[in-house]
């Protein structure tokens, strides 16, 4: 017999190593006198090619039978969504499965704020029935069909009650209302109380990497900062117009955002509260809720405008708008800790989840793509100045009540100045020089 | 640190207290005076007395001043801004140990969230680095740095590693690619390195060595001269293939002629001054034997042994041949002592002095003359050769280039005078010519007008006699360039107003009543005349003419209107992050892709500034170990 020891190889196969021919190229510039425009090309097929691909909404969370009032995702477990709606309810969510793990008849009023602790086992919440509840995760899990399950602690308070923020690093956490209190898990009564001026306070919050700062916005218009230490308050500042909410920036312990019923975003540098460094414009309406990406970056802030919007936190502008036709005013907007997804609560009971880059895929992406995704970004942002580019990048579509809204304030701030410099044209060395706008929207600093 | 605020809090407390309290205290005195008894009266009464009450007094002292402190508490809004002021900049100071850690991200190229790490690695710029003054800011900016360094260590190592063996690798595949170049040019250029190598070694060695060593360094070439082929590219080659012989040679045979008709002027010149009447025999005489000797000379090289390039050859010839003729006529002129002809070949010569170019066309030239008289489009130059004729008609004066020239600059300014004459009756056209003052051409010609308009002096008529060459051809080139009123230019100068007046603002159109008052007493205006809108235009003009970026270049025209179809890779306006344009041109002149970058630097370019992965927690900053030990 004659064996045969036949090899076989496939077309798309490459036989040898020597198959391989590496190419050489002369780096010399002057040998690609094309090379510029074609990156302005690839740079606009990128562009474009990146808003047709742009779909943000990814799913709704529908459960909740009124209005979402607060929502926080959690700090430590990716898939944990908590959220309170005006009916007194706190839902728990998975997000993968978009399913409520548990369901608590809470608060018997609108359920004010919610939050969990830094390592995800326990969440608080305040109600504006005047009373907060302490829960713990694992047990709530064990009982996820009873709907009236206890909580591990109970606090009363004696005053109305705001939002409650749990510490990042001990087990205490605040709540805002007439009196800041800080509370303890272990005592029923606050173990600090901070009060300055009459009016309540709407919202406050810890500082993620310091655990004795609170920063709080009060409704007599004021940002306020308190010191845990010191037990007292540290200093304020007045503005034109309440702010609802606030956040920190997590990577940049120094800086807070806040927003503000004149739908502008203020970043507030806490060494220097006297003035704001940044104002951050487009909303049309009051800003109801902000959150900071986990990544310090970019904040989330959801408006009673009824969109939801990202703006780069040392930018002036937004860079990306959110909105659905079935959204009603955002009530609440949280940000997933690997900074990836945005979560928003509305008043038309449904929580969304947004991706933060509206054209990134979701799921596994190889090596080559993620090469190939990178290598578009370089080349938008290489050429975002060149008109074509940012025409195309920076268009959005919007709702007409929006656009006409939006049209009319810019019409109205432009007579404005119009009437500003023709007074000062026919009345020289009467008018001073106008204020900075930063200036124009602070009232008094009181320390 | 909470304790010590306390402390320095009651501390502070306290002596604000004292303070209030002496001023309370004095007053309370002087009410006390009035009563007429207390302890303090008791006392002075025992001490005018003589007792010794020391103890007593004392103890009273520190019993009061316990009290004063007691009796005077401050109200609440008062203690809560002091408490304020103190958490205040007990927060400032605190807060100062994030400031190194968000310096640090803001200056960082790239942040990687996806090592869940929250101080990042990167470069500080050591110039911005004086954040801190107090020493806690210093050490921790040092503690910073060794965290710094250990982890850039220990990522080094990892990368060093890899490097080698990517080196090695590549090092090997580029040994075996050049064993296997064949090419003569790269083994020549090796050898060439080889030899600058060992020249370099020569230096060392010692006087006798080296001999040796030059020895066979020549040995080695003499045997390359033999084998090699070399190229026939040096300088004689090359010259002898363009030129026909070397160039410095063929120039001087160019300028013979002219230095023989120059020598003569001068001499023309001088001999007027000296003898006050030309020695029309002596100067004949000389020119002949001048010219003989010239065809001499010329015969001569005709004969000269001839090159191996038969188109040289044809050149050299056409152009001994046609220096030959000149001179042969020349010859026959004198002799026959016509001086007509001589003049007019003369004039001739002195044209083809001006133009630079060589032109043997002796009846070509006489044709063209007489088409400018005709067209009289180049006044000077009509003028000029009218002239000539004018003069030949008269056959009585003694003649020559120099007189002729002299002649014209003589009746140059009158000219000039006649010019301005002219100029006083504006047309359009003689505007637009005005308008083009300050032109550098301009200049250049009225620096010249003067030069030519000087009369030649003693001094400088000696200078002809030792070197006619240099100062006749300057004069005659000047003498040229007034003439010269080019029509290229002209077009030119045309072209760049019509380029402006194009810029200008369309006229509104005179319609009767319209943008004035009516009614009794208002005085009519009068319509512009035609000069008056001339002259707001040239003045409009003129602004134009400033604001362009050739204002000041004579001779260029510099279009501003912008390329659309090559806009839209440019940017209109600097964006306000950038300084300069230079500054916006350097970061993006740098192409990206993977064709005109390795494949490391690519990636390198293109990586995201913030590295952020779906499922990976990013946590809150936190200060690093070491440097939370020095708090």
């Amino acid at each position: 017999m004659v064996k045969f020891n036949t090899i076989c190889r496939s077309g798309q196969e490459r036989s040898t190593n020597a198959d391989i021919t590496k190419v050489y190229r002369n780096p010399n510039p002057k040998v690609h006198p094309l090379a510029h425009a074609r990156e302005y090309q690839r740079a606009l097929v990128a562009t474009k090619v990146e808003k047709i691909y742009a779909q943000p909404f990814l799913g709704a969370l529908n459960g909740h039978s009124d209005g979402v009032s607060c929502i926080e995702a959690c700090r430590f477990n990716l898939s944990k969504l908590v959220s309170g709606s005006y009916d007194g309810e706190i839902r728990i969510w998975d997000i993968p499965s978009r399913r409520t793990l548990i369901q608590l008849n809470a608060h018997q009023q609108m359920v004010k704020g919610v939050s969990f602790s830094r390592d995800g086992m326990r969440i608080v919440s305040s109600g504006e029935d005047k009373t907060i509840n302490l829960y713990d995760f694992p047990q709530l899990l064990e009982q996820s069909n009873n709907t009236f399950q206890d909580p591990l602690m109970r606090y009363l308070s004696k005053g109305t009650l705001g939002n409650v923020d749990h510490n990042y690093q001990l087990s205490q956490f605040a709540t805002a209302g007439q009196v800041v209190q800080v509370w303890d898990y272990e005592r029923p009564k606050p173990i600090m109380k901070f009060q300055w001026g009459v009016d309540s306070v709407s919202c406050v919050k810890y500082s993620p990497a310091d655990s004795n700062l609170i920063c709080g916005t009060s409704m007599d218009r004021c940002v306020i900062l308190y010191d845990v230490r010191a037990e007292s308050a540290i200093h304020k500042v007045a503005m034109l117009n309440k702010s609802q909410c606030l956040a920190w920036n997590p990577i940049e312990p120094l800086n807070i955002v806040i927003g503000n019923d004149d739908s502008n975003c203020y970043t507030y540098d806490i060494r220097k509260i006297e003035l704001p460094t940044m104002i951050h414009k487009d909303h049309i309406s009051a800003v109801m809720s902000v959150a900071f990406s986990s990544s310090g970056r970019e904040f989330v802030s959801g408006s009673f405008d009824r969109t939801i919007r990202i703006f780069p936190f040392n930018k002036g502008f937004s860079r990306e708008v959110y909105h659905g036709q079935r959204m009603q005013q955002v009530n609440s907007v949280s940000f997933s800790a690997d900074a990836q997804f945005v979560y928003s609560g509305s008043n038309d009971m449904n929580i969304r989840i947004w991706k933060v880059n509206a054209s990134q895929k979701v799921g596994i992406i190889n090596q080559r793509e993620t090469n190939a995704t990178n290598y578009r970004q370089a080349l938008k942002e290489k050429f975002k100045y060149n008109p074509e580019i940012k025409r195309i990048a920076k268009h959005r579509h919007l709702p007409k009540y929006l656009m006409n809204k939006k049209k009319q304030r810019q019409e109205m701030k432009e007579s404005k100045n119009r009437k500003q410099r023709n007074a000062e044209l026919n009345n020289p060395g009467q008018y001073e020089a106008p204020k900075p706008e930063k200036q124009q929207r602070i009232e008094q600093f009181i320390q | 640190m909470g304790k010590l605020n306390k402390e320095q809090r009651l501390e502070k407390q306290l002596a604000k207290k004292i303070e209030k309290q002496d001023v309370y205290q004095q007053v309370k005195l002087q009410e006390n005076q009035e009563d007429d008894f207390n302890v303090a009266n008791l006392i002075q009464t025992l001490e005018d007395q003589g007792q010794q009450i020391d103890s007593v007094k004392t103890q009273y002292l520190r019993v009061q001043e316990k009290a004063r402190i007691v009796q005077e508490p401050e109200t609440q809004a008062e203690r809560d801004q002091q408490e304020r002021k103190v958490a205040a900049t007990v927060m400032k100071q605190d807060i100062k140990k994030w400031l190194p850690i968000v310096k640090k991200n803001r200056e960082s190229e790239r942040i990687d969230f996806t090592k869940q790490r929250n101080v990042q690695i990167s470069k500080i710029s050591d110039t911005s680095n004086a954040l801190l003054n107090n020493h806690l800011g210093v050490k921790l900016q040092n503690a910073m740095e060794e965290v710094e360094k250990v982890e850039q260590k220990q990522e080094l190592n990892g990368q060093s590693n890899q490097q080698k063996s990517n080196l090695q690798f590549y090092n090997d595949l580029k040994m075996k690619k050049i064993s296997s170049i064949k090419s003569k040019i790269y083994k020549q250029i090796k050898k060439k390195k080889g030899n600058k190598e060992k020249l370099k070694l020569m230096a060392q060695l010692t006087p006798a060595e080296r001999r040796k060593e030059i020895d066979k360094l020549r040995l080695s070439r003499a045997k390359e001269r033999i084998t090699l082929r070399h190229s026939t590219k040096n300088k004689f080659v090359s010259q002898l293939l363009r030129f026909g012989g070397d160039k410095k040679s063929l120039k001087q045979q160019q300028s013979f002629l002219n230095n023989i008709k120059h020598q003569l002027l001068a001499k023309a010149q001088l001999n007027e001054l000296e003898d006050g009447e030309f020695d029309e025999e002596n100067f004949r005489e000389q020119a002949i034997t001048q010219l003989e000797q010239e065809l001499q000379d010329i015969e001569r090289r005709e004969k000269e042994k001839q090159n191996n390039f038969g188109f040289l050859d044809k050149q050299k010839k056409q152009d001994l041949q046609q220096s030959k003729s000149i001179a042969q006529k020349l010859l026959t002129m004198l002799k026959s002592g016509n001086d007509d002809a001589i003049q007019l070949d003369e004039s001739d010569n002195q044209e083809q002095n001006s133009d630079d170019n060589y032109e043997p066309n002796l009846n070509g030239d006489k044709d063209k003359s007489n088409i400018n008289i005709e067209n009289n489009e180049f006044n000077g130059r009509a003028n000029f050769v009218n002239e000539t004729k004018q003069l030949t008609e008269t056959q009585k004066k003694r003649i020559d280039a120099k007189t002729s020239l002299s002649n014209y600059l003589n009746q140059e300014p009158e000219k000039l005078q006649q010019q301005n004459k002219q100029e006083k009756q504006l047309t359009i056209q003689d505007e637009k010519k005005q308008l083009i003052e300050g032109l550098n051409i301009k200049n250049i010609k009225q620096k010249y007008e003067k030069q030519v308009n000087q009369k030649l002096t003693n001094q400088d008529l000696k200078k002809l006699q030792s070197d006619p060459d240099e100062l006749l051809q300057q004069n005659l080139a000047n003498f040229n360039l007034v003439l010269d009123e080019d029509e290229n230019e002209n077009a030119f100068i045309d072209e760049k107003i019509k380029d402006m007046e194009e810029e200008l603002p369309p006229e509104p159109a005179n319609t009767k009543g319209w943008g004035s008052w009516a009614g009794f007493g208002i005085k009519e205006k009068k319509p512009l005349t035609q000069e008056q809108i001339l002259q707001n235009k040239i003045k409009k003009i003129r602004e134009i003419q400033k604001k362009r970026q050739d204002a000041k270049l004579d001779n260029v025209i510099i279009s501003e209107k912008r390329d659309v179809k090559f806009a839209k890779y440019l940017v209109p306006k600097l964006p306000s992050e950038f300084a300069n344009s230079e500054q916006f041109d350097q970061l993006h002149t740098l192409p990206l892709g993977p064709e005109w970058n390795s494949l490391t630097s690519h990636s390198a370019l293109t990586q995201p500034q913030i590295i952020t992965k779906a499922g990976v927690l990013i946590n809150p900053v936190k200060i690093p170990q070491q440097v939370n030990k020095l708090i």
